[in-house]
């Protein structure tokens, strides 16, 4: 009996970490979400925005189904008092303060009876289903998350630059009658200069744009 | 000179007044911008609404700076977090192994199914590290994105700011001119047409600037949009494939423990055929090795001892197996996202 309260002790303690564990994960994964869904909703893209805000809602529920085992233990260990109970009984057995010799066997029997019977129940029943009720909810949680996560499988994202991305209202040509004739043409051709200035170190970023997604890097 | 200059004056006084006296008044004006920016007072409302679009530029700019410094340390705590869930489930999972092994209630159901949850809890912290993987790859490369493309953008807009302080500058200069002009007195006119060839001068540098910015800034953005969706696309294969296999396997120990157990009974053996006959009935799949009937304390350890195997067997079946929809999705996701971001910032790097 000894053993057993220190099993459901030591149950009750394990789960108390797992579900700070869980909670600890599950605020950083929502900040996470919400930092993505940030970038989501800024982006000036329209169509590379779209996919972030999923991300925030999947692993908000993984606290709560440790922490149902683990009031389910803290019910156990407060049976644990009804083992006490039994101690007396026990105690009387082992130093013999029972009075008749024809009580005492009975008495014992009565333990051994009571023992097995809250044997049956506490350590095989009440222990196997909830460990099956904690397996199946965190088996339901992952099925759970797994769904919701296939409900928005677009990465990576293949939307192309909007054709006026490098346009902008305020500011002029910067030698209008040169270009003029160029700009009907070359609607981008604020980015070509800008690709091919020296200050655009990271002119090889176009190699990443999802125009050119289809060609590998040279230098990978 | 008084009278009405020709033609030809107009060029000759438009070409840039590089005098010291100049230079040093510019100077003076441009010195006078930026202070009046430091203290806070209000601008003309004309010339802060005319760099509207910059403005929204900006701050689109300080967002990515800002998310960008927020994802990283995101991501340090997302390690830290997982790392210390996997510990605890482990440790879990190896508390309900010891106490089945070495107690008394080992041999029954109890024990065998503490086993079983404390296998499946060492399983799944075992895959949930698995997810450190995408989320250090995430880490390097924001945290390259932000030392090259960031930086390099933020000289840019600072060479914007300090050409647009200059613009400024010029522009309270030519007011304060404008005011003062007589257009009788020659030098004054000339003085007005010097500080007018140093406003274009100015708003010539700062319209550059500006479109530079502008476009960098748009581009800085759909850049990390691009580099993001490519690696939580690996991310994001992982993670699913963890909660799959975890679910099954967890599914699989609930499936296999369902309803009533059968508890022999030492003392109260009448209890042992109701036991018995109790556990076949609720239990989800039962065999033929539950027949109510039969006795046997042999039977029962069997039969558990092969649910424990089979639960062996998914295990070690799911270490062993990709989930076959996602490999070869995640192994090219994988590969071109390595190929595109190490590409473009080792371009990057070789030309700043």
């Amino acid at each position: 009996m000894n053993r057993t309260a220190g099993m459901f002790f030591g149950l009750m303690n394990q789960t108390k970490s797992l579900i700070k564990a869980f909670y600890r994960l599950s605020q950083v994964q929502r900040v996470f979400g919400e930092i993505l869904s940030e970038v989501g909703v800024k982006e000036p893209q329209p169509g590379l925005g779209g996919v972030h805000p999923v991300w925030r809602d999947s692993p908000q529920d993984g606290g709560r189904r440790p922490s149902i085992l683990l009031s389910q233990s803290e019910e156990m260990d407060d049976e644990e008092y009804s083992f006490a109970a039994l101690q007396e009984p026990l105690y009387r057995v082992e130093t013999g303060i029972m009075s008749t010799e024809a009580g005492l066997p009975r008495c014992a029997m009565m333990c051994l009876v009571k023992i097995e019977l809250l044997d049956n129940k506490h350590v095989v029943q009440d222990t196997v289903s909830q460990l099956q009720c904690l397996v199946q909810a965190m088996s339901k949680y992952h099925n759970d998350c797994c769904e919701v996560m296939k409900g928005c499988q677009n990465l990576p994202n293949r939307d192309d630059l909007n054709k006026n991305s490098f346009q902008y209202e305020s500011t002029t040509p910067l030698h209008e009658d040169e270009d003029d004739e160029d700009d009907a043409d070359e609607p981008r051709s604020g980015v070509r200069e800008f690709r091919d200035s020296p200050q655009a170190p990271f002119a090889a970023w176009d190699a990443a744009a999802p125009a050119a997604a289809a060609a590998p890097a040279p230098s990978a | 000179m008084a009278g009405y200059p020709g033609s030809n004056y107009s060029r000759y006084s438009e070409r840039a007044d590089s005098s010291t006296t100049h230079k040093i008044r510019s100077a003076y004006w441009t010195t006078k911008q930026a202070m009046l920016k430091k203290l806070g007072r209000p601008e003309d409302e004309h010339v802060v609404a005319s760099d509207a679009e910059l403005d929204a530029k900006l701050d689109l700019f300080r967002s990515v700076q800002r998310t960008c410094a927020d994802l990283l340390r995101t991501i340090e705590r997302y390690q830290e977090s997982l790392c210390y869930l996997s510990q605890s489930e482990n440790e879990f999972g190896r508390f309900l192994k010891s106490r089945s092994e070495h107690s008394a209630a080992g041999k029954t159901s109890a024990g065998k199914m503490m086993s079983a949850v404390g296998k499946s809890l060492s399983f799944s912290a075992q895959q949930r590290l698995a997810l450190r993987v995408p989320l250090g790859r995430l880490y390097q490369e924001v945290e390259t994105f932000r030392c090259r493309a960031i930086t390099d953008t933020l000289l840019t807009v600072q060479r914007m700011e300090a050409a647009r302080t200059d613009y400024r500058g010029a522009l309270l200069w030519m007011r304060k001119v404008s005011e003062e002009l007589d257009p009788d007195a020659g030098k004054q006119l000339d003085r007005f047409r010097s500080v007018q060839a140093q406003v274009r001068k100015c708003k010539a540098k700062f319209d550059k600037l500006k479109l530079d910015c502008m476009q960098k800034v748009d581009l800085l953005a759909a850049s990390r949009c691009n580099l993001l969706s490519h690696v939580l696309a690996l991310y994001q294969d992982i993670l699913m494939q963890f909660w799959a296999k975890t679910s099954r396997t967890m599914s699989a120990v609930s499936d296999s423990f369902k309803g009533y157990q059968f508890y022999e009974f030492n003392m109260l053996k009448d209890l042992v055929d109701e036991s018995r006959k109790l556990a076949s009935q609720t239990s989800a799949g039962s065999d033929s090795t539950s027949d109510p009937t039969d006795g046997g304390a042999e039977q029962f350890t069997e039969s558990l001892d092969q649910k424990l195997n089979r639960l062996d067997e998914i295990f070690m079946q799911e270490m062993r197996d990709q989930d076959p929809s996602n490999s070869g999705t995640s192994a090219a996701a994988a590969a071109a996202a390595s190929a595109k971001t190490s590409g473009a910032f080792g371009g990057g790097a070789s030309s700043s």
